[in-house]
C-alpha cells in the first residue's frame, strides 16, 4: 500500500475542498499566464496595426503624388495662352474657353526658341455630355507635352518627344476619369466603358478633389477633337514653369505674339503651391497620426504591464493564503487519520508528504486549467480572435512550464507549514479520546 | 513466560501551562507476558489512556521504563520507535479512527504504509483477518456503511494485520452494545490464546480477564475477585 492511494482517494472524497483549491490555483496561474499573453498579443497587434497604418499612409501619399501631377497638368502653369477674342467673362461663365486655336500653334511655339518657355501642354477642354451615361462632364483632351526645341537636353535624339515627360499622353484606347464619375457608376481602373459608341479602358481614377476635376474625363487630344467635332483645334496652351515672373508677363506676351498674332496670354494664380502644401500637411498629419497611435498603444502596453505587476503578486499572495488555510483546514479535518497513522507506525515525514503532495497535485492540475483559461482569455483580450490562426500560437510550452513551476512553488510554500504541522501533531493528544 | 510488555515504575504528570498539574500515572508497574489477557479498569480520567499510550510508545513518561519485547522503546529514535511500533504493537481505540475514504479492505491494509511488504501477501492476510472477524461480505464498503460494531471489528483487523506481539485496546467496547462487545472481546481473547499479549483499558468492570487492575488517581492496584 502506498501513500498515493490515500492522496488520490482523499481528493475524491473531499471534492469540494479540492475544487476550491484548484480554482484558487487556476485563478492565480490564469492571471499570471493571462497577463503575459495579453502583453504578447498586445505587442503583436501593435506591430500589425502600425504596419497597416504605414501601408495606408504610403498609399495615401502615392495618391497625393498622382493628384499633384494631375494638378500640375491642369492648373500648375504659370500662364495660359488663349485666342485673342476669348472673353474673360465667358471663360468664367462657361468654365472653359469657347474660342479655339489651331493645334498647329503649339508646335509653332515649340519651334520658336522662346527662351522663357519650358513646358507646353495643348488642351482641348469642353463641357459635354456622356451620352451613354447621360451625364454632364468636362472632357479634357491632350496629346501630352509638346517638345520645346531649345530644350534639346530633355528630348529624344530626333527632337520629337521628351525622354521623361512630366506629363505623359494618355495611352491609346484609354481614358482617365474623375472621382465623382467613378463613384456614380462604380467604375474602377481596368473597367471598360463605352463613350460615344467607342470602347475605352479606364486607365486611372483620380482622387477626389472637391472641384470640377471630379467630373472630368481625360483622353487623348485626337479623341477629344473627334468627339467634340473640333478637328485640328485646341482651346488652351498651358505654358508650365515659364521662366518669367508676373511683372515680366508683358515681355513673354510680346515674344509669343510675335509668333502667334491672334492670342492673348493670361497669368493665373497657382493653386499648385497651395495643393503642394496641403499634400505636405496631409503627410505630416499621417505621420502625426502614426506617432499618436504608437504612443497610444505604448501607453496601453504600459498600463497593462503596470496592472500585471500589481495584479500578479496580489493574486499569487491571496491564493497562496487561501491554499494555506485550505490545507490547514484539511489537516484539522483529518486529525483522527493522522493519529491512527502515527499509531500504526507511519513516519512523520510520510504524514507531511501526504499533505504536501495534495497541495502539489492541486498546484499541477490547477496550473494546467489556469494556463488554458488564462492564455485563451489573454489572447482574446489582446485582440486575437478565437478563429484567428495565431490564437493557438499563444499556447506555448515554455509558458506552460513556467506556469507549472510557479504553481508548484506557490503550493509548496502554502502547503509547507500545514504539512509540517500535521507531521508534528502529537498523536497522544488525538488518540487519548475524551 | 517472557514478558511482552514490562512497565517499570512509570510516572506521568501533565503540566498544562497556567493550570494545575495532573498526576495521570504515579509509579505504575505492570507486566503482560505472552498469551496474557489483562484488563485495567478505572473511571474516566483515572489515567487509563495515558497508560496505554505510554505502553505503545506514543507518550513518553516522565519517569520509569517501558520495555516491549525487551526493548526500552523510549530510548529509540522517533523513527525507529515508529518502525518498532509498526512491527510489534497493535492499537484499538474507542473511536475506531477508520479512514473514511478507504474501503474496509484498504483500511485493514493501512499498516502496510509503515513497512515494506509484499502487496499480494498483505492483501491476502487482510482478507483472512476480515473473514475471521466475519466481515468478508463488506470488503469494498466504506466505513460509513458499516454498523458501529462492525467498525470496531475492522479496527481490530487493522490492529492485527502486522501480527503484533502486543495488542493495546483503549475502551474497545466503549461505544458498543453488549452483543458487539462480546464479539470484540471474544476475538481479543482468541488473539491472546494464540500467543499474543493483550492489555485492555476500560471502565466496564464486567470484562473477565486473567488479571485485573484498578487504576485510581494514577495509582494501580490489583483487583482480587
Ligand atoms: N494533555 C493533557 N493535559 C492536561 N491534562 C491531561 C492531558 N491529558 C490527560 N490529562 C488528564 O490526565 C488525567 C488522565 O487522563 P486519561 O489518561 O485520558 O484518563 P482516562 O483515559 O482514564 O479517561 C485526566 O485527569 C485528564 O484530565
Ligand atoms: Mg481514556
Amino acid at each position: 500500500m502506498k501513500p498515493w492511494l490515500l492522496i488520490k482517494n482523499e481528493i475524491g472524497y473531499r471534492k469540494v475542498g479540492f475544487g476550491i483549491g484548484l480554482a484558487c490555483v487556476a485563478i492565480a496561474i490564469g492571471s499570471f499566464s493571462g497577463s503575459i499573453t495579453v502583453l504578447q498579443a498586445h505587442e503583436t497587434r501593435t506591430e500589425e496595426i502600425l504596419a497597416q497604418r504605414e501601408r495606408e499612409t504610403r498609399e495615401e501619399m502615392e495618391r497625393l503624388e498622382n493628384d499633384y501631377r494631375r494638378i500640375m497638368r491642369n492648373l500648375g502653369h504659370n500662364v495660359m495662352i488663349l485666342h485673342a477674342d476669348q472673353s474673360r467673362a465667358a471663360l468664367r461663365a462657361v468654365g472653359h474657353p469657347d474660342t479655339y486655336l489651331p493645334e498647329e500653334y503649339v508646335h509653332r511655339l515649340g519651334r520658336g526658341y522662346i527662351e522663357t518657355l519650358n513646358h507646353l501642354l495643348p488642351v482641348l477642354q469642353e463641357r459635354t455630355t456622356w451620352p451613354e451615361r447621360d451625364l454632364d462632364i468636362i472632357l479634357m483632351g491632350t496629346p501630352g507635352q509638346v517638345p520645346v526645341a531649345h530644350l534639346t537636353r530633355f528630348l529624344t535624339e530626333d527632337g520629337e518627344a521628351y525622354r521623361n515627360p512630366i506629363i505623359s499622353p494618355i495611352p491609346e484606347g484609354k481614358i482617365e476619369i474623375g472621382h465623382a464619375i467613378a463613384r456614380e457608376f462604380g467604375l474602377r481602373p481596368g473597367d471598360t466603358v463605352t463613350f460615344m459608341g467607342e470602347p475605352f479602358e479606364i486607365h486611372r481614377v483620380n482622387a477626389a478633389q472637391g472641384s470640377e476635376e471630379d467630373i472630368m474625363v481625360w483622353c487623348n487630344l485626337d479623341v477629344a477633337q473627334r468627339w467634340l467635332d473640333r478637328a485640328g483645334l485646341i482651346n488652351i496652351i498651358f505654358a508650365l514653369e515659364c521662366v518669367c515672373d508676373i511683372d515680366g508677363l508683358g515681355a513673354i506676351t510680346e515674344e509669343i505674339s510675335a509668333l502667334l498674332p491672334d492670342v492673348q496670354v493670361l497669368e493665373f494664380s497657382s493653386r499648385v503651391i497651395a495643393r503642394g502644401e496641403a499634400r505636405q500637411r496631409a503627410e505630416q498629419e499621417a505621420r502625426r497620426a502614426i506617432a499618436a497611435e504608437i504612443a497610444h498603444r505604448a501607453q496601453i502596453g504600459d498600463e497593462l504591464r503596470t496592472f500585471a505587476t500589481v495584479l500578479i503578486p496580489v493574486v499569487l499572495l491571496a491564493s497562496g493564503l487561501w491554499i494555506f488555510f485550505l490545507i490547514l483546514g484539511n489537516v484539522r479535518e483529518r486529525e483522527s487519520e493522522i493519529g491512527i497513522l502515527r499509531a500504526i507506525g507511519v513516519k512523520e515525514s510520510v504524514i507531511a508528504w501526504i499533505f504536501l503532495s495534495k497541495a502539489l497535485v492541486m498546484g499541477l492540475v490547477g496550473a494546467v486549467i489556469g494556463y488554458l483559461i488564462g492564455v485563451a482569455a489573454g489572447a482574446l483580450r489582446g485582440g486575437v480572435g478565437l478563429f484567428d490562426t495565431r490564437f493557438w500560437t499563444y499556447f506555448n510550452p515554455v509558458l506552460l512550464l513556467i506556469s507549472l513551476l510557479v504553481a508548484l512553488m506557490l503550493c509548496a510554500l502554502a502547503g509547507w507549514i500545514p504539512a509540517m504541522w500535521a507531521a508534528q501533531r502529537d498523536p497522544a493528544d488525538i488518540l487519548r479520546g475524551d | 513466560m517472557t514478558d511482552i510488555l514490562d512497565f517499570q515504575a512509570i510516572s506521568k504528570t501533565y503540566r498544562p501551562p497556567g493550570r494545575s498539574s495532573v498526576d495521570a500515572l504515579d509509579q505504575v508497574s505492570l507486566s503482560v507476558p505472552t498469551g496474557a489477557f489483562k484488563v485495567v479498569c478505572g473511571h474516566s480520567g483515572s489515567g487509563k489512556s495515558t497508560l496505554l499510550l505510554s505502553a505503545g510508545g506514543l507518550q513518553k513518561p516522565d519517569a520509569g521504563k517501558v520495555l516491549v519485547n525487551g526493548t526500552d522503546i523510549y530510548r529509540l529514535s522517533p523513527e525507529k520507535r515508529a518502525r518498532f511500533r509498526a512491527e510489534t504493537i497493535g492499537f484499538v481505540f474507542q473511536q475506531f479512527h477508520l479512514i473514511p475514504y478507504l474501503n474496509i479492505l484498504e483500511n485493514v491494509m493501512t499498516p502496510a504504509l509503515a513497512l515494506v511488504m509484499d502487496r499480494a501477501e498483505v492483501e491476502q492476510r487482510a482478507r483472512e483477518m476480515i473473514e475471521w472477524l466475519g466481515l468478508a461480505h463488506r470488503l469494498d464498503h466504506p466505513p460509513s456503511e458499516l454498523s458501529i460494531g462492525e467498525r470496531q471489528r475492522v479496527a481490530l483487523a487493522r490492529a492485527l494485520l502486522n501480527q503484533p506481539a502486543l495488542l493495546l485496546a483503549d475502551e474497545p467496547t466503549g461505544n458498543l452494545d453488549e452483543q458487539n462487545s462480546e464479539i470484540v472481546i471474544r476475538h481479543l481473547r482468541d488473539f491472546a490464546a494464540r500467543g499474543g499479549a493483550v492489555l485492555i483499558a476500560t471502565h466496564d468492570t464486567r470484562i473477565e480477564a486473567d488479571e485485573k487492575f484498578m487504576l485510581e488517581n494514577g495509582r494501580l492496584r490489583p483487583v482480587t475477585s
